[in-house]
């Protein structure tokens, strides 16, 4: 790939970043963290048996939310929910999965680095919008 | 925590490098790296933000314990109020207002073109659930 160097008051126009942003796009769906990632991805979406424990875990967990909310749920629910909990964690496509999620986060959190150094802002945290990611 | 030795390939070096070359010379960050020069080199302005920085904690410090004095509040809102019509803090907020938005902007490209939101994945606590 050939790299523009910018002189000191040279401005990238939006549409130079957009094709180097689609160009950092393809070399980091190239990366083996990436494919890792899509292929457990796959993986666990695919696995019957961990959808099902996933599907147990959730269910109960919707079923008992309003005790949980009240922290009023009995010892033997809360061992089930645990027991269910694990059992979907245990599971080798989601371990799979979060393990490769966590080594592509890892080249990401350098390349955030790298930008962040770069604009003299927290890429991650600039980008942050609306309060949660559990919506 | 453990931290683990990654290897990043030359080509996404390269990339990287490009992208953030790219965003660091775009006009969105060029501008809010000139306005936060110019907040730098203003002693009043800088004045400004750490008393209001002190009074803001001392305030909360307070409220904690539900006594926030008359003249504290009194001198919170002054300063409130010149920290609002001070230029060159004006001017820096303005760009770094500008600037977030334009980095939202081309993380939203990047997240969709991959289908992930990349600057999630970025954050060292990228979790909240």
């Amino acid at each position: 790939m050939e790299q523009h160097s910018y002189n000191e008051f040279e401005v990238a126009s939006k549409s130079v970043i957009k094709l180097v942003s689609k160009q950092f796009v393809e070399a980091f769906t190239e990366t083996p963290q990436y494919t890792a990632f899509e292929q457990a991805y796959y993986a666990y979406r695919m696995d019957e048996k961990t959808q099902k424990a996933l599907q147990e875990f959730q269910e109960k967990q919707a079923s008992l939310q309003a005790l949980l909310m009240l922290n009023a749920i009995s010892e033997e629910e809360r061992t089930e929910l645990a027991r269910l909990r694990d059992q979907f964690y245990h599971q080798p496509s989601i371990l799979d999965y979060t393990k490769a999620q966590t080594e592509l986060a890892e080249v990401s959190q350098k390349i955030g680095d790298m930008l962040s150094e770069a604009i003299g802002l927290d890429f991650g945290a600039s980008c942050k919008t609306g309060g949660g990611c559990c919506g | 925590m453990t931290t683990t030795t990654v290897t990043i390939s030359e080509t996404m070096l390269e990339a990287s490098s490009a992208l953030a070359e790219g965003l660091a010379q775009s006009e969105a960050i060029l501008g809010f790296k000139a306005a936060q020069a110019k907040l730098q080199k203003d002693n009043e302005a800088l004045r400004l933000l750490k008393e209001l920085s002190e009074i803001q904690q001392k305030a909360r410090t307070q409220q904690s314990s539900g006594k926030i004095s008359e003249s504290d509040i009194i001198s919170l809102r002054a300063l409130q109020g010149s920290v609002g019509s001070n230029e060159t803090i004006q001017e820096y907020e303005k760009s770094r207002g500008k600037a977030v938005l334009f980095l939202q902007e081309i993380n939203q490209e990047i997240s969709e073109l991959l289908g992930l939101d990349f600057a999630m994945l970025t954050r060292r606590s990228s979790g909240c659930c």
